[in-house]
């Protein structure tokens, strides 16, 4: 009798696959690093990366080689809750940075936090919520915009007129 | 030094000392938001201020964040902070016999107490290791930031390797862009908006904060449950208590400050270590995990006396002793403020002044904790989900772009946590990257010079390991290195007692 599972490890441990190919992404870019650090002139630019890559490479494959034995079971949390939320957080916190420089920094702001409202609300839209949460959401965005721009003098990009 | 206290007490001083407190209490009061997060978050009001206002007003959000944990950790049984983790162990069962008021104005009287045995400590032993520090060379400086490395050991508990990797991995994105030493143009991959390199604050902002506001939204549960408590603070009767515990409570803070300097420990560290002394030295050891207020004021006393020892390396050497001195160091970057030995020399009035309004701080926490942070714990976690996601996630973009007035440093902000929340997953933690990126420069113009110091004289074995100050640093570092091991046992050994 096989003591392994379809994966090759051990019964009841898995292999710790995102483990592995998280690593196996450093050696690539370890690789592309080391080349480029060839190619530099100044023998001082390229001591330091080069020293620490070759350092992470060696952990990598020190875990590729553990997650493989299973000798470090899979840390993979099991997912729970919404992934489409998830993606929508950073993809509207993403597109509100990409647009400050044409629509100021204010404008962005709203978009952040309208944008985030509704990925972040379980509730029910109800009249009162449409009406409040908004509302508190401007005054929060103006009064942070307003702090920063006026109080601590940051040049926050404007709306082009 | 009375120039200094008095320059402390100024009426802003004492103004951002108390926002400080008060901030820090209610965000560290939140499970998931750390003292970490804390500072991160609240740091970009700090980079137009002048660098001892600012240094102050971090660290009363870091010291109020670290008591703040206690209250989720005695109403809740879930540490707000990785500090509180012991807090549990008494803290809870106190609560759930009754005692949860009483239980969190002891944590509030440990607090202080070890809040300003370690700001003693600050102002006592940081002049001497700076004297110290200034017999450090390249290969020390080198060493040190290696030595800073190692508490990576203590934040990857079971995933060494991948801490070690992760450190690696921080230490090479501390090298894009313009190389200090030669100027020449690194790793930007043909890209304009790399050759500025990468901000360490936005990245540690985004690798903290971005894989908590993702957590948020995933789930409809309630980042926390509401707890109704008996109120009341009896003060008397906790007075009485804590006068009772004296020794425990010295002894403590003593113990909290001594982990707290040392990099590779921490908050939580000093609580477990603390605790097992406690219960050790205690003559009622039976009633530790049933409840014992001796318990409680150990681990508190303990996690807030971290604040002034952590910032004895942080200052004096310029290497972080726990996650919030790393932020609070990118900080102080970013105000064109070089810690290390000139800082006591050159710059006394910045550092003294900050140590100063640190006891100030301390303090205040006394009433803040008595009274504002106790109901402003019911206020936070009353928000709804779709008003603290956004207010949050603006903060760090507005944080993240005021730094540099950098669009680019927002979307690597971004773009870093949710590389730093996918990894997590697999077990590779944030804060060996953030700990690689902020020490990176350090151990880079350490390495080099020292690199060179060896080649030119055809030594560099000796260079890096011939030097009694380095050799010491080394063995230190490796020290360091077993706390994890040390720590487990400990965890162990208290999980069987109370087993028992």
């Amino acid at each position: 009798m096989s003591d392994s599972n379809a994966n090759g490890a051990p019964d009841g441990k898995k292999n710790d696959l995102g483990g592995m190919i998280i690593s196996g992404l450093f050696i690539l870019l370890g690789g592309s690093v080391l080349q480029e650090s060839s190619e530099m002139s100044e023998l001082e630019s390229a001591v330091f990366p080069a020293t620490v890559v070759v350092g992470g490479m060696v952990f990598a494959i020190i875990t590729i080689i553990r997650g493989a034995s299973a000798a470090d079971p899979s840390t993979l949390n099991e997912t729970e809750g919404s992934l489409p939320r998830s993606i929508g957080l950073v993809l509207t916190m993403l597109g509100s940075a990409l647009i400050i420089p044409f629509l100021g920094f204010f404008v962005a702001s709203l978009f952040i936090f309208g944008g985030l409202m509704m990925v972040a609300m379980f509730e029910e839209w109800t009249t009162a919520r449409k009406i409040v949460y908004p509302l508190v959401g401007f005054c929060i965005a103006y009064g942070m915009y307003a702090l920063f721009r006026f109080v601590l003098l940051v040049p926050l990009p404007e709306f082009p007129i | 030094m009375l120039e200094y206290l008095f320059s402390a007490l100024t009426p802003l001083n004492l103004v951002f000392a108390l926002f400080g407190v008060v901030a820090g209490t209610v965000i560290g009061s939140i499970p998931g938001l750390t003292a970490t997060m804390a500072v991160a978050v609240l740091v970009p009001l700090t980079f137009t201020l002048e660098p001892s206002s600012a240094l102050i007003l971090m660290g009363a959000i870091y010291t109020g964040a670290i008591y703040g944990g206690a209250y989720s950790a005695i109403l809740l049984n879930t540490p707000g902070t990785p500090s509180a983790i012991a807090t549990t162990f008494d803290g809870f069962p106190m609560a759930k016999r009754g005692d949860g008021g009483l239980a969190v104005t002891l944590a509030c009287i440990a607090s202080v107490t070890g809040g300003l045995v370690g700001a003693l400590f600050l102002l006592w032993l940081a002049p001497p290791l700076a004297d110290i520090a200034l017999a450090f060379g390249p290969t020390e400086y080198f060493w040190l930031a290696i030595f800073g490395l190692s508490l990576i050991s203590a934040l990857s508990e079971g995933m060494l390797v991948k801490g070690l990797m992760g450190a690696c991995f921080g230490l090479w994105l501390s090298t894009i862009g313009i190389a200090e030493i030669s100027a020449d143009v690194r790793f930007t991959f043909d890209s304009q908006y790399l050759i500025g390199g990468i901000e360490a604050v936005s990245a540690l902002i985004g690798l903290y904060c971005i894989p908590v506001l993702i957590d948020l939204v995933r789930t409809p549960s309630r980042h926390l449950e509401l707890t109704t408590e008996a109120s009341g603070f009896r003060l008397p009767e906790a007075t009485k208590i804590a006068w009772r515990e004296k020794f425990n409570l010295i002894r403590s803070s003593v113990i909290g400050t001594v982990v707290g300097i040392l990099p590779g420990a921490g908050g939580s560290i000093a609580g477990l270590v603390s605790y097992s002394e406690a219960r050790r030295a205690s003559k009622n050891r039976e009633n530790f995990g049933k409840g014992e207020p001796g318990g409680l004021m150990a681990t508190e006393s303990a996690n807030n006396a971290t604040v002034g020892g952590g910032f004895i390396p942080t200052l004096v050497l310029g290497i972080p002793g726990t996650p919030p001195d790393a932020v609070i160091l990118g900080a102080l970057l970013v105000q064109g403020v070089k810690t290390g030995p000139e800082l006591f020399t050159g710059q006394g009035s910045i550092v003294f002044t900050f140590i100063f309004g640190l006891f100030i701080a301390t303090i205040l926490m006394l009433p803040v904790g008595l009274v504002i942070g106790r109901y402003a714990y019911k206020t936070i976690i009353s928000v709804p989900k779709a008003m603290l996601v956004p207010t949050v996630a603006f903060m760090t973009v507005i944080g993240s772009f005021a730094i540099r007035n950098s669009v680019t440093d927002v979307v690597i902000m971004i773009v870093l946590g949710a590389i730093g929340w996918t990894i997590a997953r697999f077990g590779f933690k944030a804060s060996p990257i953030v700990l690689g990126l902020i020490l990176g420069p350090i151990a880079e113009q350490g390495f080099v010079q020292a690199w060179t110091i060896g080649y030119a004289t055809e030594d560099l074995f000796g260079t890096f390991f011939g030097r009694p100050i380095s050799m010491a640093i080394i063995a230190a570092t490796l020290l360091s290195l077993f706390y994890p091991l040390i720590s487990a046992r400990i965890k162990a050994k208290m999980k069987r007692a109370n087993d028992v």
